[in-house]
C-alpha cells in the first residue's frame, strides 16, 4: 500500500512555516516559551490550557493545530490517528525546572504540574485530547531525526491498519535551541508532499529548514519583521 | 503473519540477576521493597532499590572497567548479558537491534548538572543504549523507546512489529530504570507515593511504591529448540484523551487496546492478566472498569508491584517475564498485598500459588499521557 505525505509544519528559529509557506516570523529574539506563546496568540488559538504546557508540547500543540486546521480531507476518523515522534533530548527543559524545584533538600518545592511534563511522551498526550486521536503513540529517542525508523514503523502501522492516518515528526527541545518538524501521513498515493518514504520525510525537512534559514537571514538583513509589531 | 517468539529472558532486581532467581523469590512471597530515607523527608519510603556494590560484584565478571558505566548501565548490560547467553541464535548482528525502553534513563546526573552548570551527554537516552549496545558487540545502532510507564510494554510491542514487517529478525527489549531523588520527589508531590509496601486493588491502598531493575526479552522470528514456545500473540495501544496525569474513570484507552486484541485473537481462555496494579486509588479502579467492560474482571489478575515496586519504564518488561515464568513453570503468582476487595468493579486477585497447566497471558500497562498497552502472551507446542 502506498502512503504519502499530506502536510508538513516546521517550527525552528522563531518561525513557523505550514506546507512550505511562513505563517509567522518574530524577528526579535526572545525566550522559546515566549515566541510560543506569542505564535499562539498570533493564531487566534483558544485553548487556555495551552499556557500551562511545557516546551515540548508547546511545540507539537502548535503544529498540530496547523495542520489540523488545512486538512483537505475534513472527515478523517480521529479515534484512528497514530502519532509517531522522534526526540533527542526527552523532556530535557522540564526536567530541568523539577531538578532545580528538589536541587536544595532546604528549599524542596516540586510541582505536579512540572513533574508530569517530565516525561517526553505528554506532548502527544495533549494532542490527543485536544483532537480526539485515541490510538497508539511511540517516541522514539535518538542523537539525530531518524527517517529511517520512524518511516518503516509509521508505514508498518498504516500497511497493517493498525492506524487510519499519522502524525510523524520530530519535537525537541534544549536551553536555547528548539525544532518541530511534524507531518500528516495517510494512505492512498495523491498528496502534494509526495510518497511517505524516508528519504522524502527527511529531503523535507531539509529543505523546510534551509527555507526557513533563508528567511531568517534575510529578514536580518532587511530588518523588516513580518510579525513583530504583533 | 510469522510467530514471533521469545526466545530468552532476565530479570536484574533486588530479588536476583536472572529470571529463576526472581521468579524463586517471588514464589516464596519475597519482596526487593524495604524503607528508605530520602533527605527532602522525615518520613521514610518504601521503594525497591539495587545495592550498587552487589551490582559492582557481579559486573567485575564482565572485566574491569571501574567508573565507566552508570548504575543504570551496569544493570541492563548484565541483563542483557545474561539472556544472550540462553540462545544460540546470534542477536547481535545485521539482523538484530537493541530496543532500550526507559522513562528517565541516568537521571540522576541531572543533580551534578544542575550543581556545576557544565551538562554531561550521558543523561541523553540514546548515548545511554549506544554505551549498553557498544558494550555488548551490537552491529546495529540501538532504538530507545521512551513511553512513560508504558515504555517496556511498548518496547514488546515495537519489537513484534519489527519482527512482523521483516525488518529485523531478532530484537532484544531492554527495560531500565532508576529509583531518583527526581522520581521520588516528583511522585510524592502528586501524592501517589504509599510510605507502607503497596496494595494492588485492596480496599486500603494508599499509592505506589517505586522500584529500580532492569529486564530483557529476546524476540525472534525463529524458535529455539524447545518443544514448548512462548510466542508474542498480539498486542494494542491506545490514548485515553482524556487528561495528562489521570487515568480515565471509564477505562476507555485500556479497553480499547483490550477489544483490538480481542478482533484479532481469542481472550476467552486467558489464564490471567498480569496487570500495571500500581496501588494508587484510580488507576487500579481505572483497570478495574476497562477489565469488567472487556468481560475479564473474573480472570485470575495480578499485579507484581508489591514485590519489584513500579520500575516505571522497565515495568513492561520485569512483568512480562515473571509471567512467561508463570507459563513455563505452569505455577501462578500471588497478587502481594491483596486481602480486601477495593476496586469500582470487583477484580479476582490470585491469592495463592497454583500449580495447574497455563496456556496464555494478558500484560496491560497505563502511564501518564494516557498511553496504554496491552500483549498477549501464548504457550504453543512446535
Amino acid at each position: 500500500m502506498k502512503t504519502s505525505i499530506q502536510h508538513i509544519c516546521h517550527i525552528s528559529q522563531q518561525t513557523i512555516s505550514l506546507d512550505g509557506k511562513v505563517v509567522f516570523h518574530l524577528e526579535n529574539q526572545v525566550e522559546s516559551n515566549e515566541f510560543l506563546n506569542e505564535s499562539y496568540r498570533f493564531l487566534q488559538i483558544d485553548y487556555p490550557k495551552f499556557f500551562k504546557m511545557d516546551i515540548l508540547a508547546k511545540l507539537a500543540f502548535i503544529a498540530t493545530e496547523l495542520i489540523c486546521k488545512s486538512l483537505i480531507i475534513k472527515d478523517i476518523n480521529k479515534d484512528e490517528v497514530g502519532i509517531v515522534f522522534g526526540n533527542k533530548s526527552s523532556s530535557l527543559m522540564a526536567d530541568l525546572t523539577h531538578q532545580r524545584s528538589i536541587q536544595d533538600k532546604n528549599a524542596h518545592f516540586p510541582s505536579p504540574a512540572v513533574f508530569v511534563y517530565t516525561l517526553p511522551n505528554i506532548m502527544m498526550g495533549e494532542m490527543c485530547i485536544r483532537h480526539g486521536f485515541s490510538n497508539e503513540n511511540t517516541l522514539f529517542i535518538s542523537e539525530e531525526f531518524d527517517a529511517e525508523i520512524l518511516a518503516k514503523y509509521t508505514n508498518h502501522l498504516l500497511n497493517e491498519r493498525i492506524v487510519e492516518h499519522c502524525m510523524g515528526g520530530w519535537v525537541d527541545a534544549q536551553p536555547g535551541n528548539y525544532e518541530a518538524f511534524l507531518y500528516f501521513v495517510g494512505t492512498g498515493k495523491s498528496a502534494f508532499w509526495g510518497e511517505h518514504t524516508a528519504e522524502n520525510i527527511l529531503g523535507l525537512k531539509q529543505k523546510s529548514a534551509e527555507e526557513i534559514a533563508e528567511n531568517f537571514q534575510k529578514t536580518a538583513f532587511e530588518s523588516e519583521p513580518i510579525s513583530s509589531e504583533y | 503473519m510469522k510467530n514471533t517468539y521469545v526466545i530468552a529472558t532476565n530479570v536484574v532486581s533486588p530479588l536476583g540477576f536472572n529470571t529463576e532467581d526472581n521468579f524463586e523469590h517471588i514464589q516464596s512471597q519475597k519482596s526487593g521493597l524495604s524503607f528508605q530515607e530520602f533527605d527532602f523527608t522525615n518520613e521514610p519510603f518504601c521503594v525497591s532499590k539495587m545495592q550498587e556494590n552487589v551490582i559492582n560484584q557481579r559486573f567485575k565478571v564482565l572485566g574491569d572497567f571501574k567508573d565507566e558505566y552508570s548504575k543504570l548501565e551496569k544493570m541492563c548490560i548484565l541483563s542483557v548479558a545474561d539472556a544472550l547467553k540462553q540462545t544460540k541464535h546470534n542477536c547481535l548482528g545485521k539482523d538484530s537491534v537493541l530496543i532500550f525502553c526507559s522513562t528517565k534513563g541516568n537521571i540522576d546526573l541531572l543533580e551534578n548538572i544542575v550543581q556545576n552548570q557544565s551538562f554531561d551527554t550521558g543523561l541523553f537516552l540514546a548515548e545511554t543504549a549506544q554505551k549498553i549496545a557498544e558494550f555488548l558487540g551490537f552491529e546495529n545502532k540501538p532504538i530507545v523507546v521512551s513511553n512513560a510507564c508504558v515504555s517496556g510494554t511498548q518496547g514488546i510491542l515495537v519489537g513484534k512489529r519489527f519482527i512482523d514487517a521483516g525488518i529485523y529478525n531478532n530484537v532484544v527489549v531492554l527495560g531500565g530504570d532508576l529509583v531518583t531523588k527526581f522520581t521520588v520527589s516528583g511522585f510524592k508531590a502528586f501524592n501517589a507515593l504509599s510510605a507502607e509496601p503497596c496494595q494492588p486493588f485492596d480496599d486500603n491502598r494508599k499509592g505506589v511504591n517505586l522500584g529500580e531493575g532492569a529486564a530483557t526479552v529476546i524476540l525472534s522470528n525463529k524458535s529455539n529448540e524447545n518443544k514448548e514456545q512462548i510466542i508474542v500473540k498480539a498486542g494494542f495501544s491506545s490514548n485515553d484523551a482524556t487528561h495528562i496525569s489521570a487515568p480515565s474513570r471509564t477505562g476507555q484507552g485500556l479497553l480499547k487496546a483490550i477489544q483490538k486484541i480481542s478482533e484479532v485473537s481469542d481472550l476467552e481462555d486467558i489464564d490471567f492478566v498480569s496487570a500495571h496494579g500500581t496501588a494508587t486509588r484510580y488507576n487500579d479502579d481505572m483497570e478495574s472498569q476497562a477489565l469488567a467492560r472487556a468481560d475479564l474482571n473474573f480472570v485470575p489478575i495480578h499485579s507484581l508491584k508489591g514485590y519489584f515496586g513500579h520500575t516505571l519504564g522497565a515495568a513492561g518488561v520485569l512483568e512480562s517475564v515473571m509471567g512467561i515464568a508463570s507459563l513455563q513453570h505452569n505455577q501462578t503468582i500471588i497478587s502481594k498485598g491483596f486481602e480486601v476487595s477495593g476496586t469500582v468493579q470487583n477484580l479476582n486477585p490470585i491469592k495463592s500459588v497454583e500449580h495447574k497447566p497455563l496456556r496464555s497471558f494478558l500484560k496491560t500497562s497505563s502511564g501518564f499521557g494516557g498511553c496504554n498497552a496491552a500483549v498477549l502472551f501464548s504457550k504453543i507446542n512446535l
